[in-house]
């Protein structure tokens, strides 16, 4: 016999596809599975009838039940991922729209090439040295092996220093005077570098600035030859330019090396000069208290913004001393 | 630079010049080539102008019949005044390129025109020229300008190095070609006059012994002509010759001298008709000379002067004085060849400052061994194209020349320990010999004479400089430089990594690093510090706008911003590191800053909004570097609210430690923006790195984290509108030691609820212990402690509260 009709269940699934919310969802519920539903009316009935028959029928009972269970529960599950999915909507944004809202600053091209010389010279044992750049006439020239009158001190390529009490200060004219500065103080063997501001008077144009910048590089130690600084010039150039190259050493003058030579790369089809260097002058050895027959030496002087002109194809120098944004933003590359 | 014709080169010269193989030779003899501008002398003939009239229907013009060679006869329409019958011309002939024109027979206002005469200017020798080129009237009509100048179209723009001064002359660029070529040198002199050293010696010139040392050789030859003799003109190749070797001319005289300078490297001087034969060498007394330049001079001490009757007349080496010098005029003239010491002309050339021919070749050095030859040349021109004749000498030979000709000794295996490589023996003796030394080996023992004009070469290493200008290095080298393995970081490695720190922070909130010139104006400077004692002048600045070292970057970074705003770029950070200088105590203090600017919204205009930075975006960067390295506010580092020149005068503040400003920050001064014409609000920081570099701890370690809550606690505080942040802060800091964790001030308000005199403020507090969860019994005495100090010490009220 059966005291549950079993159409009572596509009645339920009539009514809970209509229900729109957890709400209805739950008078649905109670109807058919609440204290007064006939599942539940069923259920009583059971216990009045014969033992032999309860078995049969609270069976059936308890299947229609938990048919209209899983009716119910799947509805709900419906609904849940529905109003999740409603809820996500309102989220919903253009993701094809951008804002610039994270801007990194950028290193300025100089840096960026000091830093690059600086990785190399470091790993070959150069250590870092810095020295003032508003020095004394002796620095920049008498240690120098420049006396006073020489030739090569011509007030129309160096700045001087109007003090009233110090007549001799000037701008330097080059990081040499750090080669002083460090021997007066270290003995040798001695490995150094000097990045740093130097200043001339040169009216500003595509190719001179009054300032710029350069790197020093001295080495002083027993047995030194001018092959040494071939290959060390060699090791920093092609580091540098991330490629094999072709350098040429011409003889030039500076008086405080002996020999003096400029070095010239080959890059895009010409010969452009890069660098100025020799063997340390005796002279300058004497100068700060070093026997110059048992310590030998070299020294050279980068040109740091010819070499980031160079490496970043800009063409005008006074571009990288007028701070413009549109220029700077360039540098963007992480490093 | 030295600029030589190749005509002139060549015809010292055995051997056929390359032009382009020359130019390698020298680059690696160490002679850099210059680019000169173009000389357009190509077709270029020489014409007489056998009549001029008038334009008709233009005044400025004439109509010249200029006679070219053979039969020819060409008519050409001149806007130069000086054209006249007789005058010979350089005549540029239909189709002729004079740089980017082509000469073309036209019509000038209806007269036919078949070329033009042209100046000087026109063919390329100078810039400027009034007028056409009169050659001198010994020029051949219809031959090219070229031939009759001697001269071809190849000219040598070299660099000559300060310690080659043996090569400011052709006599020396010849000898360089003659190495580069293997040629020989053959001059194309004829000596014509008799050796002036047997001329009669009239008298003798006094050397006091204070000048005896700088003295090297002098000659003085009295010359003589007849007063028609003064109409002669310099030959027009020797004039073409100076002109291209950068020389004025003058007349014919001082023309000579400075062709024979430029030709032997020998300067040469010439007393006119108003000195007597009374000449003397001594050192100045502080007398007075007035100089060819015009200026009038004082002659120190230490200054070699040439004195003529007891009066100055020339200061050695370097500059005569305008009463003395020879003029146009003179028949009777006194003709100087002397070598002075270098280092006494080079003191003269800084000392009196103009740079002159003569100067520049006696400091580098000349050749004293070829004075007398140089004489000789130079009585010879001024005999053939002067019309002098030599009468007379003045003597003086009491020289001390020992250490002019000293050897130069070493062992044979110093160029090697030099160089890293060696020569054959053959090979260093053989190049030595082809510049011009005396060589000698003995055994291990080198000994080298270099000749008289190489100055330079005075040491072991210079000799072995000449070796390697001369054979160059081999392709592959050995170098042998051990590692260095020594390790240690110096003091500058840590500034130097310090630095990098302070780029990484700066460049991760967004700025963007520069790089401004270490001077500006002294007043844009001034705008930014009124004490003018500290400012740092220079005494030879490159312009008016650049006369003051930087004090602050703020001058330089105001320009940099108005470049940018100038081309509409809203948004600006930019900073820079680098040295700012200040006088103080007499020195110079060169300290290292960080200047930032800043100016426009905290991120790029766009949908999503911004908001304008303003004050405390600039000090939060302030605040942001400081603590990066660990430097918290303890009682040593003070902000105080400054009136900072050129900022405005309620934003802006500066940081002290032990009463040392060490950062600033603030607001651009309404006024100096409104002169800048800057709208927007553009604000400026600024840090001492030196001073920041001495304060960074060593310590970096992290500590144990609490695994505790936090606690918080906020205060709405009523305060007197003279009490500063900055006071609380101190007062929180003194009252509450253990476990705070922050504070945050979260809402500032001056409204209606608020009493006058009085604003209100919310203070955050986060507590939080290492080991146990914070009760509230734990924090309300601390925190009622801290308000009755707040009100006892700074009146300072709870809000809401009683």
């Amino acid at each position: 016999m059966t005291i549950v009709d079993e159409s009572v269940i596509d009645q339920c699934r009539k009514e809970v596809e209509s229900v729109v919310d957890q709400h209805g969802l739950d008078q649905v519920k109670s109807k058919y599975l609440g204290n007064k539903s006939v599942v539940k009316e069923a259920f009583k009935k059971i216990s009045t009838l014969k033992p032999e028959e309860r078995l049969h029928v609270s069976a059936s009972v308890n299947a229609i039940k938990k048919e209209l269970g899983q009716i119910i529960f799947s509805r709900k599950e419906q609904l849940v991922l529905l109003q999740t999915q409603k809820e996500l909507e309102k989220d919903r944004v253009d993701t094809s729209l951008s804002a610039d809202l994270w801007q990194g600053g950028t290193l300025h091209p100089l840096s960026k090439t000091m830093s690059e010389i600086k990785g190399l010279l470091y790993k070959l044992g150069f250590d870092i040295a810095f020295g003032p750049e508003a020095e004394t006439f002796y620095y920049n020239f008498t240690a120098l092996n420049t006396p006073r009158y020489h030739p090569a001190v011509t007030s129309q390529d160096t700045l001087y220093i109007d003090h009233p009490e110090q007549k001799d200060l000037l701008l330097r004219s080059h990081t040499s005077c750090v080669q002083i500065r460090m021997l007066e103080n270290h003995k040798p063997p001695l490995r150094i570098f000097s990045p740093g501001r130097v200043f001339r008077a040169d009216t500003p144009d595509a190719t001179h600035s009054p300032c710029f910048m350069q790197c020093e590089g001295l080495l002083v130690d027993k047995n030194v030859t001018l092959s040494d600084l071939v290959a060390i010039l060699r090791y920093v150039l092609e580091g540098f330019f991330g490629q094999s190259l072709k350098l040429r050493f011409r003889p030039s003058y500076f008086p405080f090396t002996e020999p003096s030579l400029e070095c010239d790369i080959w890059f895009k089809n010409k010969w452009l000069e890069v660098l100025g260097c020799g063997m340390v002058h005796p002279n300058v050895l004497k100068n700060v208290g070093i026997d110059s027959v048992e310590y030998r030496g070299f020294a050279f002087g980068l040109g740091i913004d010819r070499l980031t002109m160079l490496r970043y194809q800009i063409e005008d120098i006074r571009s990288l001393y007028e701070g413009d944004l549109a220029f700077l933003q360039q540098g963007v590359d992480a490093c | 630079m030295l600029v030589l014709n190749e005509n002139w080169i060549q015809s010292w010269l055995d051997q056929k010049i390359d032009v382009d193989q020359s130019h390698e030779f020298l680059l690696q003899q160490g002679f850099e080539m210059e680019s000169l501008d173009p000389i357009h002398t190509k077709g270029i003939i020489i014409g007489e102008i056998i009549a001029v009239g008038k334009h008709p229907d233009a005044d400025k013009l004439n109509v010249c019949q200029v006679a070219v060679g053979k039969a020819d006869v060409l008519q050409i329409v001149c806007g130069c005044s000086s054209v006249e019958v007789g005058v010979k011309v350089a005549v540029a002939t239909e189709g002729i390129e004079l740089g980017d024109f082509t000469i073309a027979k036209r019509k000038l206002r209806g007269v036919e025109s078949c070329g033009m005469l042209c100046s000087q200017s026109e063919l390329g020798f100078k810039t400027s020229s009034s007028g056409i080129w009169h050659l001198n009237k010994e020029a051949p009509v219809g031959i090219l300008l070229d031939v009759y100048l001697q001269r071809s179209e190849t000219r040598y723009g070299i660099d000559v190095t300060p310690n080659r001064g043996d090569c400011m002359s052709l006599r020396g660029i010849v000898r360089e070609f003659a190495i580069g070529l293997q040629a020989n040198v053959v001059p194309p002199w004829d000596v014509i006059s008799q050796d002036f050293l047997s001329l009669p010696v009239r008298s003798a010139i006094a050397v006091s012994d204070g000048a005896k040392a700088f003295v090297d050789m002098f000659h003085l030859v009295c010359l003589e002509r007849d007063q028609a003799s003064c109409e002669l003109m310099t030959p027009d190749w020797m004039q073409v010759r100076l002109i291209e070797a950068g020389f004025g001319l003058h007349h014919c005289v001082v023309d000579i001298l400075n062709y024979v300078m430029l030709e032997t490297g020998q300067p040469m001087h010439a007393y006119g008709s108003g000195v007597t034969d009374e000449f003397s060498l001594q050192m100045g007394q502080n007398d007075s000379l007035e100089l060819l330049n015009g200026e009038e001079v004082t002659l120190d001490k230490s200054t070699l002067v040439i004195s003529n009757a007891g009066r100055p007349a020339c200061i050695a080496g370097y500059m005569g004085g305008q009463e003395s010098a020879c003029q146009k005029e003179d028949i009777t003239i006194f003709l100087e060849a002397a070598a002075f010491d270098s280092a006494q002309v080079a003191y003269h050339c800084r000392k009196y400052v103009d740079h002159t021919q003569s100067g520049s070749r006696f400091e580098r050095g000349i050749d004293f061994n070829f004075t007398k030859n140089a004489c000789q040349r130079a009585i010879d021109l001024l005999i053939k194209y002067a019309g002098f004749k030599p009468s007379y000498r003045i003597a003086y030979d009491d020289y001390d020349l020992a250490d002019k000709t000293q050897s130069i000794d070493f062992p044979l295996s110093f160029p090697e320990k030099v160089l890293g490589f060696s020569y054959s023996i053959e090979s260093i003796e053989s190049s030595l010999k082809s510049s011009g030394c005396s060589v000698s080996i003995c055994e291990d023992e080198i000994s080298v004479i270099p000749p008289t004009w190489r100055n330079d070469l005075k040491l072991p290493e210079t000799v072995v400089s000449e070796l390697l200008r001369l054979q160059g290095m081999p392709k592959d080298l050995n170098h042998s430089l051990p590692l260095n393995l020594d390790f240690h970081v110096s003091d500058f490695a840590k500034t130097d990594a310090f630095v990098d720190s302070v780029k990484r922070l700066m460049l991760g909130c967004g700025f963007y690093e520069t790089y401004g010139y270490s001077f500006e104006s002294g007043e844009e400077t001034l705008q930014f510090c009124r004490d003018d004692s500290s400012l740092v002048m220079l005494k030879n600045p490159i312009s008016h706008a650049f006369n003051a070292m930087r004090v602050t970057m703020f001058p330089g970074l105001l320009k940099q911003v108005k470049k940018n705003l100038s081309k509409q770029e809203s948004n600006i950070r930019l900073f820079e590191i680098g040295h700012c200088f200040e006088r103080q105590d007499g020195n110079i203090l060169e300290r290292m800053m960080l200047s930032c600017a800043l100016t426009g919204s905290d991120v790029a205009e766009s949908w999503f909004g911004s908001t304008p930075m303003g004050f405390f975006h600039a000090k939060s960067l302030l605040d942001y570097v400081l603590s990066s390295f660990r430097i918290q506010y303890p009682a040593k580092l003070v902000w105080k609210e400054d009136s900072i020149d050129g900022f405005h005068p309620h934003q802006g503040g500066q940081f002290y430690y032990d009463g040392q400003a060490i950062g600033t920050c603030g607001l651009l001064h309404p006024k100096l923006a409104k002169t800048n014409k800057i709208k927007e609000k553009l604000y400026f920081i600024s840090l001492d790195l030196d001073w920041l570099k001495a304060h960074i701890s060593d310590d970096k370690h992290y500590q144990q984290v609490s695994n505790q809550p936090m606690m918080r606690r906020d205060l709405s505080l009523i305060i007197p509108n003279a009490i500063s942040y900055q006071l609380i802060k101190k007062e929180i800091d003194a009252n509450i030691t253990d476990n705070l964790k922050k504070v945050m001030v979260f809402d500032i308000y001056n409204g209606d609820q608020i009493p006058d005199g009085f604003y209100s403020m919310s203070i955050g507090l986060v507590f939080q212990d290492a080991l146990k969860t914070l009760q509230d019994d734990d924090l309300a005495p601390v925190i009622l402690n801290l308000m009755a100090n707040l009100e006892k010490k700074l009146n300072i009220k709870p809000r809401g509260g009683s």
